[in-house]
């Protein structure tokens, strides 16, 4: 009796373990390729599109595609070990992260192969700088978001300004002109709103630092904080924006009052937007903005705008001695990489880089959300597009723009470091702002090393 | 005959009766003096949630001027807060994960306490004594290794780590039973063994019945706990929008396009609103399950 | 034994009664153990095995991809000496624990203390004062959050009807955060506040008439007599209380969310371990940090029990019985 129980025991195993083998084989066998990205509605059909069009490209090769997936989940599931062979980055902050840590795999070889890519003359030069990490490119990118400077045409030449301002040093001259206060002495209406926490998506301090040419890393290696002095030149020029627009020479009144403008901003997704009810004159934005600004929808591009902001687009204003600069603005990149455990890596490169090199969904892309593509091709970019969103392009083409530098620090630990550091100061919470951005140089560069 | 004359027994008389209307005098001024502090009391504690429900029923635009009545009532908020976000899902999931939770912790920790408290053998102390200091233990201790688990189980994400572990006792739910089950006299089980009962039938026939109160007071609080928890659903349903239950979808509201941000306080009250009913229909089960966790021993 | 004694209609004691000693009943160990089973086997898989990897995991360094590296003290080392994030988290945790555990107590007594005084109506106040602490911990704090916003949020406007002239930014200023924390903590009082109820309602009124004779003020039979015979539970909310604040999380992780908060003035340990394991993915330092955390809970509760005998007064004699 025990005997055939044994015997079944055993024969059920050995056709179940044939069973998983084989399928294990068959997997490895089929050239599928799994893809995850965030996009959904409409985005996922374009994507999707562009996915069909490889598989036409390539017989034998399947692609999965599932979307509604942000980097984080897919972060996670690759952490866990059942992640997808291709992962979308809305952004490449993290990029030193993914890089670093090995979530994304290194596709120097890849890239250098005989199906490889020419990044210089395929991307434009924003997009190559920004997928590298420590001389490893570990993602290729598929679109930009650009940061650049809003201002609102009416109010300014109410005040007597026909152009934006191109300096800082304007820029705050502008502001004191344009800030209004109530009768109770709080701030009605700002001109320019330099504050970590105003509406900046946590890039406040990047893009302060983007107005005077700072340097996050010098020469690649170590952090710059300390050694570039042109953050503390851009954290003084905010203390003093503070104090003089703000504070009529008081910079503790001048925090308190902007503290208090800044909790009662209007939503960030509605039609009460500061920027959109005059609130603020001016400010530092994403591209992906402008749609509301332009109609209150955020999600049609619209050839004439109609919402009662008059507004314009420019490169940010620059520190007086960065004048060859101006014209240029923040540019990230959505990016997409092969996770570590992929066991189709050359299938998933042939997916990736027809992806990144498909003009048609660059075009396609670009048109229904303004995302400038990184391809230098000229097919990429949109058949028609509207004259208010032109000064977005601009930016992006223009060889100054670019994202920072970017190491592994983690969840780009550096920016957040940067952006409280920021806070510190203007709350009036850092008496000196040189010895804590020695203090930050040395956590960066802590950080880094114990990461590697 | 009175020790005393009756002039003097009339002063006295006097004397008593006034003392008498002091004294109801006093102990009118201290009911309303009390009265008048439980009432201030009662306002803040009210408070939020007047106001709560007071901006919920605004338009967006008044929700931002600090009023403190609505102008006009803008009932319509509550049939909007479903539209724009998907909060009947968010209430259907938080329903099924706390349904499930507490159906688990009843059902694995009534048996534990049984033994702890009915039963005498050699280790009962010892278990007990471990059981209460698990209690007392941080989470963050075995929160990782838990989460690595169930991430290599592949449950993450998925409503099984909320669920599963319910089904693995609560120490909290078995101490609450076990101080209830100590106190049931002991010659309810000696008849019922003397009759020839087996001891899983006068457990469940005989006493759960007669623990009816205690064993309500930690459905509730499973039922509470699992609907107002938030750091579980964090870890561990996140990353599926689809699985969001209200704590962690109310949090993300801000985020999320197009919504009005008074909508979070009509969407607030609604996700109280389920607790607070309970509440008000099960009070005496709640306190005295409060009391119950015996404080005195 | 004598079936004459069964008296189903006994009231229970709400007191847990000791089970007298037993002659002779076998032990059905069978039943016991399949009893015993789910808590059994949750203490091992959820409990001790999480416990011992969890130590094990503070001395390596482990993201979950790559595979798990010994590192010795390193973390430890990083803790202490070049983690700013830890200090900060610590130093407010200890603060919002120093300030709000004794101040919940005076409240909680407070407001139990008020509760006793009505002959009509308790059970109305009582209900009122015990509801917030049923309300989830996220709608409680985004309704805090909101009315507490000194732009919109009405709280600000009835102060300075009141004649504060400059009322605080609560949530938006840092100095200010931790008080709106507090007071959202202690407008949850209703927990604590029904088991100091169920604690003062069961000082004999005895005493209070023989002190009331004998001329006490109502200060002096508080001192007295209230106080000494409420110390059990005085005890058993400072241990639960530190206990319970060194893993103080939602509300501060709500909060921050909703206000930006770039200083950190609401980061707190638990906050940290969070972030460690679950958006840096550092598992091993997260251990450590929860380890370290143990440590010092332990610390406090035991300085807790080693002081218990000298001031708190139990009717019975002793905590077990």
């Amino acid at each position: 009796m025990k005997k055939r129980l044994f015997a079944s025991f055993a024969a059920t195993a050995l056709v179940v373990g044939s069973l998983v083998v084989a399928s294990a084989a068959a997997q490895g066998a089929t050239r599928t390729v799994t893809v995850w990205s965030p996009y959904t509605t409409g985005n996922l059909d374009m994507w999707n599109a562009a996915i069909k069009r490889v598989e036409a490209a390539n017989p034998g090769l399947t692609v999965t595609s599932v979307g509604s997936i942000d980097m984080a989940k897919s972060l996670a599931a690759i952490n866990a070990g059942n992640g997808p062979d291709i992962s979308v980055s809305n952004g490449n902050g993290n990029l030193g992260w993914f890089c670093g840590t090995g979530a994304w795999q290194k596709l120097n070889t890849l890239i250098a192969g005989p199906n490889g890519i020419d990044m210089k003359a395929t991307f434009n030069p924003a997009s190559v700088a920004s997928s590298i990490s420590d001389h490893n490119r570990c993602a290729l990118p598929l679109y930009s978001e650009v940061f650049a400077f809003y201002f609102n045409k009416d109010l300014l030449a109410k005040a007597g300004f026909a152009n934006p301002p191109k300096t800082t040093t304007e820029l705050l001259a502008y502001s004191e002109k344009l800030t209004t206060f109530n009768s109770d002495g709080s701030i009605k209406s700002a001109g320019f709103v330099p504050w970590a926490g105003y509406y900046g998506f946590d890039m406040d301090s990047m893009w302060l630092g983007q107005m005077f040419g700072a340097e996050w890393y010098a020469g690649n290696r170590s952090s710059a904080f300390a050694s570039d002095p042109k953050w503390t030149k851009a954290f003084t020029w905010q203390h003093d924006f503070i104090a003089k627009v703000f504070g009529g020479g008081n910079f503790d009144k001048g925090s308190k009052l902007l503290t208090k403008f800044v909790a009662g901003r209007g939503g960030e997704w509605s039609t009460d937007h500061d920027f959109m009810t005059g609130r603020v004159a001016m400010k530092w934005d994403a591209n992906w903005m402008a749609p509301m600004y332009c109609t209150g929808d955020d999600w049609t591009m619209a050839d004439k705008c109609t919402s009662k902001v008059n507004f314009g687009i420019t490169g940010f204003p620059v520190s007086p001695d960065n004048l060859a600069a101006y014209g240029a603005g923040v540019v990230g990149q959505g990016q997409m990489g092969i996770s570590t455990g992929s066991k189709h890596v050359k299938d998933a490169w042939i997916v990736m880089k027809a992806l990144a090199t498909d003009t048609k969904l660059a075009a396609a892309w670009d048109a229904a959300n303004g995302s400038p593509s990184s391809l230098l091709a000229k097919a990429a970019r949109p058949a028609s597009y509207p004259a208010w969103y032109q000064p977005i392009y601009d930016v992006t083409t223009n060889p100054k723009s670019a994202y920072h530098t970017v190491k592994n620090t983690g969840e780009h630990l550096e920016e957040s470091m940067l952006q409280n550091l920021m806070a510190s100061w203007q709350a009036g919470d850092t008496p000196n702002i040189k010895t804590a951005l020695s203090d930050l140089a040395k956590k960066v560069d802590q950080i880094v090393v114990r990461n590697k | 005959m009175s020790l005393y004359a009756p002039e003097k027994r009339a002063e006295i008389d006097l004397q008593s009766k006034r003392a008498r209307r002091d004294k109801k005098w006093n102990n009118f001024l201290h009911m309303v003096g009390n009265h008048s502090l439980l009432i201030a009391l009662s306002t803040v504690f009210i408070l939020p949630l007047y106001l709560v429900v007071v901006i919920s029923l605004m338009s967006k635009g008044q929700a931002e001027t600090r009023s403190l009545w609505p102008h006009p009532f803008v009932w319509h908020n509550y049939l909007e807060v479903f539209t724009a976000v998907p909060f009947l899902k968010w209430t259907l999931n938080t329903l099924f994960v706390s349904v499930m939770g507490t159906i688990g912790t009843v059902v694995s920790s009534v048996p534990p306490a049984y033994v702890l408290s009915r039963l005498q053998w050699k280790g009962r102390a010892a278990t007990f004594i471990v059981i209460l200091s698990t209690m007392m233990l941080p989470g963050q201790v075995t929160m990782i290794p838990v989460y690595i688990i169930f991430s290599r189980l592949h449950w993450i994400p998925s409503f099984l780590p909320l669920i599963v572990p319910s089904f693995f006792s609560s120490a909290f739910s078995i101490f609450l039973l076990r101080q209830f089950f100590t106190s049931i006299p002991d010659e309810i089980s000696d008849a019922a063994r003397i009759d020839g009962c087996s001891e899983f039938k006068l457990m469940m026939r005989i006493i759960v019945p007669l623990a009816k109160p205690a064993i309500s007071a930690i459905a509730l609080f499973a039922f509470l706990g699992s609907w107002n928890d938030f750091f579980g659903p964090l870890l561990y349903i996140v990353e599926n929008p689809n699985l969001w239950t209200l704590g962690i979808g109310l949090n993300a509201f801000q985020g999320i396009h197009h919504v009005n941000t008074n909508m979070m306080m009509t969407a607030s009250a609604l996700f109280m609103a389920p607790v607070i009913i309970i509440f008000f229909f099960s009070q005496k089960v709640f306190i005295e399950g409060v009391t119950l966790t015996g404080v005195k021993g | 034994m004598s079936l004459s004694r069964l008296s189903a209609a006994a009231p229970f004691s709400k007191k847990g009664a000791a089970a007298p000693p037993r002659k002779k009943l076998k032990v059905p160990r069978l039943f016991i153990f399949l009893c015993l089973s789910p808590w059994l086997f949750g203490m091992v898989f959820f409990t001790a095995y999480p416990m011992i990897s969890s130590f094990y995991q503070s001395f390596t360094k482990f993201n979950l991809i790559q595979p798990s590296k010994w590192v010795g003290l390193q973390n430890f080392h990083r803790m202490f000496f070049e983690d700013d994030d830890f200090w900060k988290a610590l130093k407010n945790t200890i603060w919002i624990s120093a300030i709000s555990i004794p101040l919940r107590i005076c409240f909680a007594i407070f407001t139990a203390w008020v509760l006793t005084k009505p002959k009509r109506g308790r059970n109305i106040y009582r209900t009122i004062f015990f509801l917030p602490s049923m309300v989830p911990a996220v709608a409680g704090t985004m309704a805090f959050t909101y009315i507490f916003n000194p732009a919109y949020g009405p709280v600000n406007k009835m102060l300075e009807a009141i004649g504060i002239k400059d009322p605080p930014l609560w949530f938006m200023d840092p100095k200010w955060s931790k008080w709106g924390l507090i007071l959202l903590g202690l407008w949850g009082i209703g927990d604590t506040m029904i088991i100091f109820l169920a604690g003062l309602l069961d000082v004999p009124k005895s005493l209070y008439e023989a002190a009331e004779l004998e001329g006490a003020s109502g200060w002096q039979s508080f001192r007295y007599i209230t106080l000494p015979l409420i110390t059990p539970v005085i005890f058993f909310s400072g241990v639960t209380g530190v206990i319970g604040s060194f893993q103080y999380f939602t509300e501060a992780y709500v909060a921050s969310g909703q206000v930006n908060d770039y200083s950190h003035s609401m980061y707190f340990y638990a906050t940290h371990i969070y972030f460690s394991a679950f958006k840096a993915y550092e598992m091993g330092y997260a251990s450590a940090l929860a380890w370290v955390l143990l440590v010092i809970t332990l610390l406090c509760t035991l300085v807790i029990l080693k002081t218990q005998k000298r001031w708190v007064h139990y009717p019975n004699g002793s905590l077990f019985k």
